[in-house]
């Protein structure tokens, strides 16, 4: 079941209005039974995958909560319990990739062995649940928090609807409180939920999928167009994919709200960064604290050597592009994005500067500027698998840039930007304005309406899916 | 004021909202765009005159059927209803709305291989804004999705992408003189390199565009229509085996493959290119395909002409 198709918005007002029927101390089992359904609804079979991922975490778990035992067994413990969910993840995403690679390299030197493939199609948001789990295992460990000792509750934990398919990251800490006790109706969750669906709906169906029609012209066809219309792809691209996936992501996060379940922020205004690493606090909020938290920080953080320290920062991008997709393109643009923080690192050496977000000058827009363009640059190697498109796409960019090719996609999308870079704009240095969410209760509603209007009339209904759930 | 009475004030403010915008947008939108002449569909379906001879198809109707010529020089009605881009499910439903009012003696369905296979069902998107003046669209468009019996009440549904297209003809009208024949000038900057390259047929069928094809079959065969199903040229050099041939043979409907068609000029001055002709090349088309369709004789003896790679038309 797709966020953007009929049946969610069916599945969403039904579990809305159910969940404030059943009394507060059964919510969580309305909501456990809810969020398997929707999940069900993808590949039933995958549904035992999700259930053997939430077993073992609650076993794990249990066991590592025994107080009497030694620390050593718990660290078995944990590790046994990451290394299960890992493995299944490793298997239906890496495995492919991994024989292929090798079948690669015995070939060039002339050795040539059939490799057996795994053809299984891979399941729906299992990245995300399986780094749910394995964070919350590691939390367990570190004793950040209590074990959680109702294996319904842990399941709703690793298979919460609103996040399973594509995020935001969930931690025990913030969340299973929430299950645990959730709130009473109210206006502002129910109806400030709604207004975030809607916000994520228009930038994934106006903007994202609109621009995708471009961007798919353009790069599915690259020998046929000139570096103009490549370059301008490759700007669309990167406005295509933060509309997707934090339209995604707001949709997620609107409907949990209206749950009165508030789940963690994944974007904030990612292209008015002024460096990499600002890029990155805001990008993928959810999956960045991860990767800080469990691989970073475990490999020594910034509290080492500065070669050390370097190695530490390409290697946390590499696993991150690794985890993005199984391909050299994807490992290319972690280790790329690795090697950008760390010559931002060394350039910035001595100088411990205040991150000052939200000032407006003309210097940080340059930077803003500067950044975008670099991002920009690195989601080409996201976007193109083949190295050979990549090489068509630099030399055209060098020696064919004439006009790009416009069509009608450009003017609906050209608009649907425009909308989107006024309200982050407001948002990001104006915050005191407000439209949607002002408090006068018509002028909000009425905005929002509006807003519901425009994309009947400006969205692509008949789009794939997102993008992140390929990842 | 309670939550659930705040919620229900609010979801009433948006519904009232949306609901007013979409009457007050639908109401302009069908005065402007569709109830009008400004477009060639909401001329052709507004005209009170039959032409003898109706063109349908995409693009390569659009530009290959040369109707002033038709018009003036062979004193023949015809008019060319061709849009870019289209399929069948858009000229089954196209048909089913202009045949209620009108009766052509003759139909010419301009197709390609293609046009059978592939993802083309929501290319009848682009009539919805008819929809207020048609329920035969509207039942082609239930036909291609289920949902849309419901979703098409609306009308910013209704003209969803299509707005800005139609805006277009805000500030002209539809120009009657030209009978709906969209040449592509032969000095036309757009013109693209072409290539030499042998194609094999797509031999995969879409189920509801086989079905729209069977539907204008039987529609012009219950309405005595004359149904010619006509493949134009292209410079591509393809097979001959993809499946509308046995679907229009199996039905007893005519074909003219005139894929092959050349002209004794260099590809390059009546292409413009790999599947449209310029206005050079419509012209001298039409002239052919015009003398083709008249000689009685020639074709009535035969359902289906091909033109062979070696005929050159001068």
């Amino acid at each position: 079941m797709s966020f953007t198709s009929i049946n969610f918005i069916v599945f969403i007002v039904v579990v809305v209005v159910m969940n404030y029927i059943i009394p507060r101390t059964k919510r969580w089992l309305f909501l456990l039974a809810a969020s398997y359904y929707f999940y069900l609804n993808w590949q039933p079979i995958y549904g035992l995958l999700l259930l053997g991922t939430s077993v073992i975490t609650y076993l794990s778990a249990l066991l590592m909560g025994d107080e009497g035992k030694p620390k050593r067994y718990r660290k078995w413990i944990c590790a046994v319990g990451c290394v299960l969910p890992l493995a299944s993840l490793g298997l239906f995403k890496y495995y492919n990739f991994i024989t292929s690679s090798i079948h690669g390299v015995l070939s060039s030197l002339g050795v040539l062995i059939e490799m057996p493939r795994f053809d299984l199609l891979m399941p729906i948001g299992i990245s995300f649940y399986t780094f749910t789990a394995v964070g919350y295992l590691i939390d367990i460990y570190r004793k950040q928090y209590e074990v959680e000792r109702n294996f319904f509750m842990l399941s709703l934990f690793i298979g919460f609807f609103a996040q399973i398919a594509s995020g935001p990251i969930p931690r025990g800490s913030h969340l299973l409180p929430q299950l645990r006790s959730p709130e009473n109706l109210s206006y502002d969750n129910v109806i400030g939920g709604l207004r975030t669906m809607i916000w994520g709906f228009f930038m994934k169906l106006c903007v994202a999928d609109r621009l995708g029609i471009y961007v798919d012209t353009i790069y599915g066809n690259i020998t046929e167009h000139n570096g103009g219309s490549l370059f301008l792809a490759s700007l669309l691209y990167t406005i295509q994919i933060y509309c997707d996936f934090a339209g995604y992501s707001l949709v997620a996060i609107g409907a949990a709200r209206m749950l009165g379940i508030r789940l963690m922020d994944n974007f904030r205004r990612p292209y008015f960064s002024t460096s990499l690493k600002e890029f990155w606090c805001r990008w993928h909020i959810s999956l960045s604290s991860w990767f800080r938290d469990y691989v970073y920080i475990p490999l020594g953080g910034s509290r080492v050597s500065k070669p050390k320290h370097i190695f530490n920062l390409i290697a946390t991008f590499l696993v991150s592009g690794l985890w993005h997709g199984a391909a050299w393109n994807f490992l290319l643009w972690g280790g790329l994005h690795g090697v950008g923080q760390s010559v931002e690192k060394m350039a910035s050496r001595g100088t411990k500067k205040k991150m000052d977000v939200s000032s407006f000058n003309p210097f940080s827009l340059v930077k803003v500027f500067l950044v975008f363009l670099i991002v920009n640059f690195l989601w080409v190697f996201f976007r193109l698998e083949s190295v050979n498109h990549l090489h068509i796409f630099f030399v055209k960019l060098c020696t064919d840039l004439g006009m790009p090719f416009v069509d009608m996609t450009l003017v609906y999308g050209g608009v649907a930007v425009l909308l989107l870079f006024i309200k982050d704009l407001i948002d990001e240095y104006w915050p005191g304005i407000k439209f949607m969410n002002s408090n006068n209760i018509v002028v909000s509603n009425c905005a929002t309406g509006l807003l519901v209007a425009v994309i009947l009339l400006f969205g692509v209904f008949d789009s794939s899916s997102f993008i992140y759930f390929q990842f | 004021m309670k939550p659930i009475v705040k919620i229900f004030c609010a979801l009433l403010i948006m519904t009232i909202t949306v609901v007013c915008v979409d009457i007050v947008f639908g109401y302009i939108a069908n005065t402007i765009f569709t109830a009008s002449s400004r477009t060639k569909v909401g001329y052709a379906l507004k005209s009170d005159v039959s032409p003898e001879l109706l063109f349908v198809g995409s693009s390569r109707a659009s530009h290959h059927y040369d109707t002033p010529f038709i018009n003036d020089s062979l004193g023949i009605s015809a008019f060319n209803l061709g849009q870019d881009g289209r399929g069948l499910t858009y000229h089954d439903a196209l048909l089913r709305a202009y045949l209620q009012h009108h009766t052509p003696n003759t139909v010419i369905l301009e197709l390609l291989p293609e046009d059978l296979s592939g993802q083309i069902n929501n290319r009848v998107k682009a009539l919805y804004p008819y929809i207020a003046n048609s329920e035969e669209i509207k039942n082609v468009a239930i036909n291609v999705d289920k949902d849309n019996k419901y979703l098409l009440i609306s009308n910013l549904l209704r003209y969803n992408s299509e707005c800005f297209q139609l805006s277009k003809n805000l500030f002209k009208y539809f120009n009657a003189d030209s009978y709906g024949y969209i040449p592509l000038k032969s000095n036309s900057h757009q013109k693209r390199e072409l290539e030499e390259k042998s194609v094999a047929d797509d031999t995969t069928v879409n189920k509801i565009a086989k079905e729209c094809l069977i539907d204008i079959i039987t529609l012009c065969k219950k309405k005595n229509i004359n149904l010619i199903v006509s493949f134009s040229p292209e410079y591509y050099i393809r097979s001959n085996e993809n499946p509308i041939f046995a679907i229009c043979d199996s039905m007893g409907i005519k074909v003219v493959d005139a894929r092959r068609f050349r002209l004794n000029l260099p590809a390059s001055e009546y292409f413009n290119d790999n599947f449209h002709l310029n206005d050079l090349g419509a012209r001298a088309y039409t002239k052919y395909f015009m003398d083709l369709i008249m000689d009685d004789m020639r074709f009535d003896s035969l359902n289906y002409i091909e033109v062979d790679t070696t005929l050159v038309y001068n």
